[in-house]
């Protein structure tokens, strides 16, 4: 009747190289399913699924780092290191997400029916921040991103009865639908400047002078414009304190290093793909020189440079006010942003090792913080810094676990932040970008104030003495994160040289 | 169409007329029968409602205008109804209060282009002729929403607001009933359907498979719901919203959504005859001389079916229509489709 | 050149729509300007040979999405609705340069698409129909169909646990 159109018509076959993804989703609609069938007072159904999923997609992403890049599923996708790294790292914040969810009063609290969806969301959660990492078309790019907001929305309301709780919801919900309409009116410019929508056929098209540069600049700024929404980079971080501090603690958790780091690995592979040419001048040029070739009108990353230096400033001058330790966390989340920014303008591979690096121990030690808020938030009812008076002695393990995680936030040896921040730095350094790394270091300063209130608050503010008990799932996940945070920062060769093969596998910069 | 432009051109003499000033002329004459095919079913139809409320409920109906059984009444009405006052409220948003009698018109106007009547006498024999007449039907909605919202006044706001949500919800298993026809016929052109159901009876939608029949009685109920008769009354329940969202409205205003209404009636019979019912399609031998008159005889019947449903039954609360409509509808529509796929895999060859 | 006339008659009775959706003073007028956009931009869609998109423009869009945005509309305000929606705040011009830098974007995009001649031929026999629509969703497309399922599904999860009142079982 019809002619066959489709050159790369997907294949089952193809799906051998997603399964973590498909795992991830099957796992969303069981748990799903089971919560109609959820008895009692927590859906132990639901969770145990969730988890499961999660774990078992886990170990396939683990068990299959792909080794080159491989475009599957009618070239909507790349499988490559990038992306398989971004497998692991997700399904793992994933679990964690749903460990500490099971014990907090915010999720589990009574006032709910259908619990167990919070579990399938976050399943879900993870299967779009993967596929958002292996996007490689525009239609890709859009729906993944789409699909991770809604998510978000839903998450970041759950508390129905809570008004902060919905108007975190609404507030992301606006926010989110203007950027996500900008962003796609920028794609929708780079479409037909080029014809096409897969990632490497536009750069080809750029390549060949397709392309007006004015148009171009617009359709690239449009872009970034919603993909700094997800990260939160600095004008587009309006709603990220009222949504973190509005929605239940654990979603502020997964908020803070699920979507950001998801925003990262689909900036790197957008930007990377499309406006920067492999093979750059390196062996020519010297040291300094990226390794890449800008395409296109502007010198982007000096555009993003600004945008970093905006961002780090910002949320560190905010974070300084700050009373809530919740806000307090989300403004030290933007500052975060500024400071992985800077690898991501550098252009070179060194500059996406330390981007990964630093995705992964950020992951951890935030994950850290805000479960210690979690933990306490059961006990004490609130968030406030004055909240924690008297720690040290009520607590004392419980206190330090949350200082290591303070101080590899700041950035001080020896913790997992400070290897993290170091690879940063050199790599700034290395391509004799100084001033953006004096800015960067003043910066790290100013941060150390504001961590440390906490700190002060827990150990030389006098308060209650009754010795304070925690959950016992909680203070177990503590110790889960807050070891590997102390770890990393003796011993990290091995997590360097698994950064290091996701980038060398990554499917832009020549692979 | 084109017999309409080709009888033009031979009135006129060949060549005579530019082919452009044909189509103009063609498609200006097929939109005038349509209107006057509303118009007069709108006429037909009122009485034969009448007639039949009359006959169900043991009394004569109209029986005095006109000599045989008040023949001449929906006239008289018609004649009537032109000479009223044309009142707009003072408190009404008049711009929208004029309109909408339009929309309202226009919506289900526009839909009759792609009726199949018989063979070659279509408006517009478009390829998707089927997903045109639903899309132009879903102006109707915006029309009601703005009647009841421009009259300012609350009875018409809430016939409007269950207007727009009973039909809103109704169109999904009313689209979902004809997806396996498409399956079936391969195509969306409505003529392509009809002629998919040529030779014999049991060549009709409606009856080749047990799946397609049950997705002809939804069609056939959701229908009644998109028009909003009894038992889907809601939105303009005399005993609750005095006529629902057309209540402030008089005169000639009226008329038109009393036109649109009817005419709204006989299309979704139409639609059914031209997707279940095989069109003009007949085992009858020796009618063939007469295909659009064979298709008009099973769209009446389907009225007369829908004016006898709408006398014999009570009325639904808004709770019961809207379950009805997510819970057995649909999900009933989806397993016919599902069916009539392993059917259509199980027992039908393909060329 | 009849063709011509019509397309530019869609597109600018579409351009008006939008800017009426935007200035007018009540959200009703608003909703039904927009319809009135999404009517022309399904006229356009039909004269650029997509007649697939045309239909499932005014379908969808103004027969679905924007019936239940009046609906909503009507709902919450009541049967008087004439506030003026429009405020002047100080955002509006900074507000004002995004949709400004976004025409500037496309006018440069196509004007260097016409410099170039790089305008596409006429569409081929069948283009835009129904079946090609489908081929290309359930062939190259397929791993975006299937996501966007997922997505509405959230979609409907979001609504359902957003919306539904505390304590009610049904």
């Amino acid at each position: 009747m019809f002619e066959t159109l489709a050159l790369n018509a997907p294949s089952w076959s193809d799906l051998r190289h997603f399964v973590p993804e498909t795992v991830l989703v099957v796992t969303f609609l069981l748990a799903l399913m089971a919560d109609l069938f959820a008895r009692g007072r927590r859906p132990a159904g639901p969770f145990a699924l969730a988890l499961g999923g999660c774990l078992v997609a886990l170990a396939a992403a683990v068990s299959s780092l792909p080794a080159g890049p491989r475009s599957i599923l009618g070239d909507l996708v790349v499988v490559d290191g990038l992306a398989g790294f971004f497998r692991v790292l997700f399904p793992l914040i994933g679990a964690i997400t749903i460990l500490f969810s099971w014990a907090s009063g915010e999720i589990m609290g009574p006032r709910r029916e259908h619990k167990g969806e919070f579990y399938a969301l976050v399943a879900l959660m993870a299967f779009g921040m993967c596929v958002m990492a292996s996007a490689a078309d525009l239609i890709m790019l859009y729906l993944s991103v789409e699909l991770v907001s809604l998510t978000s929305y839903v998450m970041a309301g759950y508390m129905r009865t809570s008004l902060r709780s919905t108007e975190a919801s609404l507030k992301y919900v606006i926010f989110g639908s203007v950027s996500s309409g900008v962003m796609l009116y920028g794609l929708s410019l780079l479409f037909g400047l080029t014809g096409e929508t897969t990632f490497v056929e536009i750069r080809a098209a750029l390549l060949a002078g397709r392309a007006d540069n004015f148009a171009l600049l617009v359709a690239m700024v449009f872009v970034l414009a919603g993909l700094g929404y997800k990260i939160a980079a600095v004008p587009f971080h309006f709603w990220c304190p009222d949504v973190y501090e509005g929605a239940p603690t654990p979603v502020t958790a997964l908020f803070s290093v699920g979507p950001k780091a998801a925003g990262f690995a689909l900036m790197i592979r957008f930007f990377y793909t499309t406006l920067l040419s492999p093979g750059g001048g390196q062996a020519a040029a010297g040291a300094a020189a990226p390794d890449g070739v800008i395409v296109g009108p502007a010198d982007w990353p000096l555009l993003i440079a600004i945008l970093s230096v905006v961002t780090m400033t910002y949320g560190n001058l905010v974070a300084l006010r700050q009373t809530n330790v919740k806000r307090l966390l989300a403004y030290s989340s933007i500052a975060h942003v500024g400071y992985l920014l800077m690898g991501f303008l550098m252009l070179t591979a060194a500059g996406l090792e330390a981007i990964l690096f630093y995705l992964l121990v950020y992951a951890i030690m935030n994950l850290g913080a805000f479960l210690f808020v979690i933990a306490l938030n059961n006990r004490l009812g609130g968030e406030e810094i004055s909240d924690y008076a008297g720690l040290s002695t009520r607590a004392p393990w419980v206190a330090l676990m949350m200082m290591v995680f303070l101080l590899s936030l700041t950035g001080l040896p020896p913790t997992a932040g400070f290897i993290g921040k170091m690879y940063l730095f050199a790599e700034v350094i290395n391509r004799h970008w100084f001033w953006l790394a004096v800015v960067g270091a003043l910066n790290s300063v100013v941060s150390l104030f504001y961590y440390m209130k906490i700190a002060k608050a827990m150990y030389f503010t006098p308060g209650e003495r009754a010795p304070l008990r925690l959950e016992p799932l909680h203070t177990a996940v503590l110790i889960l994160l807050a070891a590997p945070t102390l770890a990393l920062g003796v011993y990290w060769t091995p997590f360097k040289n698994f950064v290091d093969r996701a980038v060398a596998g990554f499917a832009g910069l020549g692979g | 169409m084109e017999q309409v432009t080709a009888l033009f051109a031979r009135i006129a003499g060949a060549g005579t007329l530019s082919p452009q000033l044909l189509l103009w002329l063609g498609a200006l004459t097929m939109a005038l029968i349509m209107a006057l095919v509303m118009a007069a079913c709108a006429i037909v139809f009122t009485w034969a409602e009448r007639k039949v409320a009359g006959f169900i409920q043991s009394r004569y109906g109209p029986m005095r205008v006109g000599r045989w059984h008040g023949i001449a009444q929906p006239i008289a009405d018609m004649l009537k109804i032109l000479q009223k006052e044309d009142i707009i409220p003072a408190d009404a948003d008049r711009k929208f209060f004029i309109l909408a009698p339009f929309v309202l018109f226009i919506g289900s106007l526009m839909a009759w282009a792609a009726i199949p009547f018989a063979p070659g006498f279509v408006a517009a024999d478009l390829d998707m002729g089927l997903l045109y007449i639903f899309a132009a039907s879903s102006l109707v909605t915006i029309g009601i929403l703005m009647s009841g919202w421009a009259s300012n006044n609350k009875w018409s706001l809430y016939g409007a607001a269950r207007g727009a949500a009973q039909i809103v919800s109704y169109e999904i298993p009313l689209a979902l009933a004809v997806v396996p026809v498409v399956l079936y016929a391969g195509s969306l052109n409505m003529t392509d359907i009809v002629v998919a159901q040529q030779g014999g009876i049991w060549k009709w939608f409606a009856l080749r498979n047990p799946f397609l029949f049950v997705s002809f009685l939804i069609y056939f109920l959701a229908s009644i719901a998109e028009v909003n008769r009894t038992p889907f009354d809601l939105p303009e329940t005399e005993s609750e919203l005095v006529a629902g969202y057309h209540t402030e409205y008089s005169g000639m205003r009226f008329a038109f959504f009393f036109l649109a209404e009817y005419a709204n009636l006989f299309l979704v019979s139409c639609i059914a005859t031209a997707v279940f019912l095989g069109g003009w399609g007949h085992p009858v031998p020796g009618l063939n001389f007469a295909p659009a008159l064979v298709f008009l005889a099973k769209a009446v019947l389907l009225v007369l079916a829908q004016i006898w449903i709408r006398w014999t039954l009570p009325r639904l609360r808004v709770d019961q229509l809207m379950h009805v409509c997510w819970k057995v509808m649909i999900p009933l529509a989806l397993v016919c489709l599902a069916g009539s796929g392993v059917w259509m895999l199980a027992f039908v060859r393909f060329a | 050149m009849f063709e011509s006339v019509c397309f530019y008659l869609c597109g600018g009775l579409m351009l008006l729509g939008g800017i009426m959706t935007v200035a007018s003073r009540s959200a009703v007028a608003s909703a039904v300007w927009l319809i009135f956009a999404f009517l022309n931009a399904a006229g356009v869609y039909a004269l650029l040979s997509a007649p697939f998109l045309a239909i499932l423009q005014v379908l969808v869009y103004a027969g679905a999405i924007m019936v239940l945005f009046l609906f909503v509309i009507m709902m919450l305000h009541g049967p008087v609705m004439n506030e003026d929606l429009r405020s002047r705040s100080r955002w509006f011009w900074p507000a004002l340069a995004l949709p400004l830098a976004a025409i500037a974007g496309s006018a440069v995009t196509l004007l260097g698409r016409a410099r170039g001649g790089a305008f596409p031929a006429p569409a081929p026999h069948g283009f835009g129909r129904a079946e090609q629509v489908a081929a290309l969703l359930l062939d190259r497309y397929l791993l975006a169909f299937e996501l966007i399922s997922i997505v509405l599904l959230v979609a409907i999860i979001g609504a359902l646990s957003l919306g539904l009142r505390e304590g009610r079982r049904t």
